[in-house]
């Protein structure tokens, strides 16, 4: 009897325990908040630098193909801080040359530069909106960069499985969604990695509009990394496909490349030919 | 030595660097240079000829084919230590305005090269532009190809190749350039064979008629043009201070008015410019400033010799939701001896105002996932109503294909003005491209 008691005890507890999680996770902002943070460190920050060649296919409705071929380095300050891109467009032919610095930078906008190697001019970019498209796809340019942690609430809504990966879910709704363009995103985030598995965008009517969904992992140099992943347009039936051809970290990038001399003379032991 | 000599010579050195890159043979194909370009076809049609240029109807009819190579010389171990790169564009025009095909030579030829980590060359023929302004040069006194920017070709050619040596020198804080350019280039102004344009020497707009000559300076090493501009990036904003010494590039000195006999007076232009965010209103701003000091004027005593200017350029771009973007732009250009001007003029001489200003606007929108460019660039000079529009509308249809429609629209009534003078060569035009 005592047996009895004792397991209906624990039947008991277990079921508040995971009734309580449930209810929990309904309003848990500051585990969805760690869970964010660790996937913003794990997908924007991995590594203190990295070097990634990039192929992405941009496929519209009647199935047209454009395809764009880049590298991208990548600085980091500190983890979670401010960031120091360089992207080289190698191609489509007209753009082959064509290359970009970003200084991203968490507590202001960007400054942003585009060089055109035709003309030999060094352009400053005055736009500070992060919702454009990046390079013509489907990937907007916060896409590719990031929002920062404290623009969106995020609540842990709950744990649900893709595939063979154990995934929490976290609801991130935007404190400004006119500025943002949505209303909020629902992400996927693996327990292991803490890399986001799928992202489903909300519009601001609260409709889906955009699907991301990772497809494929490899560990680099101990470090879980995207290898493939795609971004659909729901609306427009369009998609993104990005393939990563070459990724590895700490490559020794240092922080006083970033100036106009890198979009001049591109660094060929990087960038390649 | 002239131009021609250091063209065969440039053009001798690539022949050199191509053979000893195939005599190699050990280097993989997969490690040879591809080849890169587009070839085009432009149209650009006279929508209010004046029928004075040498051709009604239209001036622009042109097939382009652009080759590219760049090539690593890294059979030789120091030349692949100092990131040694030799690159090569050259445009073969079909030209059936003038009527005879032109090989245009190399458009850019030159070996770039890192000799120490702080250091960079680039020695041959190449462009060069810095500076703030948005089709407006104060510090950029590179030549440029006017012509080719009113019959509606690619903004590409609106710049014009320099023989120069480049030298770079960074650092964390502040970088060097120095530009040594020992053969002139001129600027490629409208001369009315192509361009009819407003003559003083018949106080009209002429076409044909015109029969302006034009005095380069001699190839010798006293006349060797000099570059330089210190720059750097504090917290966002863009600093750099400019020096140039050398020639006004476009015609603006008379050597004999009879005649019609110009040339390039000596110029030493003293300049400075700033660029950066606005804060909260978001944005960027830039303000350039230069001192283009006319040496051979005599403080404007000498009225066959553009008088010494101080110029002023500010701008302010955005950029808005959904890729679209504004850019403005305010610039004054002040005559620095005005009343000696005025005391040197000759009865029938035209007189300038003592200062000249120009607002200009860009508007830029992106559609269709950034494939369709709509966009307007104004001129637009107050004194006068003196306005210039350049419509366009690209759109590239593939990653290869691409084409652009778009206009050179000159409105305004005084034949001297800026603008106003080239309104018999308004057009509109379209290039079709195909990239490799």
């Amino acid at each position: 009897m005592k047996k009895i008691l004792s397991v209906s005890v624990v039947v008991f507890m277990l079921f508040v325990s995971g009734f309580c999680t449930k209810n929990v996770y309904a309003q848990d902002t500051q585990s969805g908040k760690t869970v964010m943070s660790d996937m913003l460190l794990a997908y924007y920050y991995p590594q203190t630098d990295a070097k990634s060649e990039i192929s992405m296919r941009i496929v519209n409705r009647q199935g047209q193909v454009r395809e764009r071929r880049l590298t991208i380095l990548r600085l980091n300050e500190a983890p979670g801080g401010d960031q120091s891109y360089y992207i080289y467009f190698h191609e489509p032919a007209d753009v082959k040359g064509m290359s970009f610095l970003v200084l991203k930078y968490l507590a202001r906008d960007d400054d942003r530069w585009m060089y055109l190697p035709a003309i030999d001019l060094v352009k400053r970019i005055a736009t500070s909106d992060k919702r454009t498209s990046f390079a013509g796809s489907d990937f907007t340019y916060e896409d590719v960069s990031g929002r920062a942690l404290d623009e969106d609430a995020n609540e842990l809504i709950g744990e649900e499985d893709i595939n063979i990966y154990h995934c929490f879910v976290v609801k991130s709704t935007p404190k400004r969604p006119d500025d943002a363009g949505f209303s909020y995103r629902k992400f996927w985030i693996d327990k292991v990695t803490h890399l986001p598995l799928k992202v489903e965008h909300y519009d601001l009517k609260g409709k889906l509009y955009k699907v991301y969904e990772t497809q494929e992992i490899k560990t680099i140099q101990d470090t879980p990394t995207i290898m493939k992943a795609v971004m659909k347009d729901l609306g427009d039936e369009r998609y993104t496909e990005i393939t990563m051809k070459e990724v590895s970290y700490n490559v020794g990038i240092a922080s006083d490349i970033f100036q106009e001399r890198l979009l001049r003379r591109p660094p060929r032991q990087w960038i390649g030919d | 030595m002239t131009k021609k000599n250091i063209r065969k010579i440039l053009i001798i050195l690539t022949a050199i660097a191509t053979v000893s890159m195939c005599a190699s043979a050990s280097a993989p194909a997969a490690d040879m240079p591809k080849l890169h370009g587009f070839v085009e076809a432009d149209i650009g049609l006279k929508v209010n000829d004046d029928k004075l240029a040498s051709k009604n109807g239209y001036n622009m009819a042109e097939q382009r084919a652009e080759f590219k190579l760049r090539y690593f010389p890294d059979e030789l171990a120091i030349l692949k230590q100092w990131n040694t790169e030799i690159f090569f564009k050259t445009d073969v025009l079909m030209d059936e305005y003038t009527e005879q095909p032109k090989w245009w030579g190399p458009r850019e030829l030159y070996i770039a090269f890192t000799p120490l980590s702080f250091a960079d060359v680039k020695i041959g023929e190449q462009i060069l532009t810095w500076g703030t302004g948005d089709y407006i040069f104060i510090n950029d006194q590179f030549p440029k190809d006017y012509t080719s920017f009113i019959i509606g070709r690619d903004d590409e050619y609106l710049k014009l190749p320099s023989y120069a040596g480049r030298l770079t020198f960074s650092s964390k804080f502040a970088s060097l350039d120095l530009v040594a350019i020992p053969a002139f280039t001129p600027n490629n102004v409208p001369d009315g064979k192509r361009i009819s344009f407003f003559d003083p020497l018949f106080n009209r707009i002429v076409g044909t008629q015109s029969s302006r000559y034009f005095v380069e300076p001699p190839m010798k090493i006293n006349n060797t043009e000099v570059a330089a501009r210190l720059y750097g990036t504090l917290n966002s904003y863009e600093w750099a201070l400019y020096y140039n010494h050398g020639y006004y590039k476009s015609p603006v000195g008379y050597k004999n008015q009879q005649t019609g006999l110009l040339y390039y007076p000596e110029l030493d232009v003293y300049g400075a410019s700033i660029q950066g965010p606005i804060p909260v209103v978001g944005g960027i701003a830039n303000f350039e400033t230069g001192f283009l000091d006319s040496k051979e004027d005599d403080f404007a005593k000498n009225r066959l010799v553009q008088d010494s200017t101080m110029q002023y350029l500010v701008g302010y771009k955005r950029g808005f939701k959904n890729d679209f973007e504004v850019g403005l732009q305010y610039y004054i250009t002040q005559m620095l001896h005005y009343t000696a001007y005025k005391n040197s003029l000759l009865p029938g001489d035209s007189q300038d105002d003592k200062v000249y200003q120009q607002l200009t606007l860009r508007l830029t929108k992106l559609f269709a996932n950034q494939t369709v460019n709509a966009s307007v660039f104004v001129f637009y000079s107050p004194i006068d109503h003196d306005t210039y529009l350049r419509p366009s509308l690209s759109w590239k249809a593939t990653d290869a294909w691409s084409i652009i429609i778009g206009g050179n629209i000159f409105l305004g009534n005084q034949d001297n003005a800026d603008w106003g003078q080239f309104k018999g060569d308004s057009n509109i035009y379209s290039r079709l491209r195909y990239s490799y």
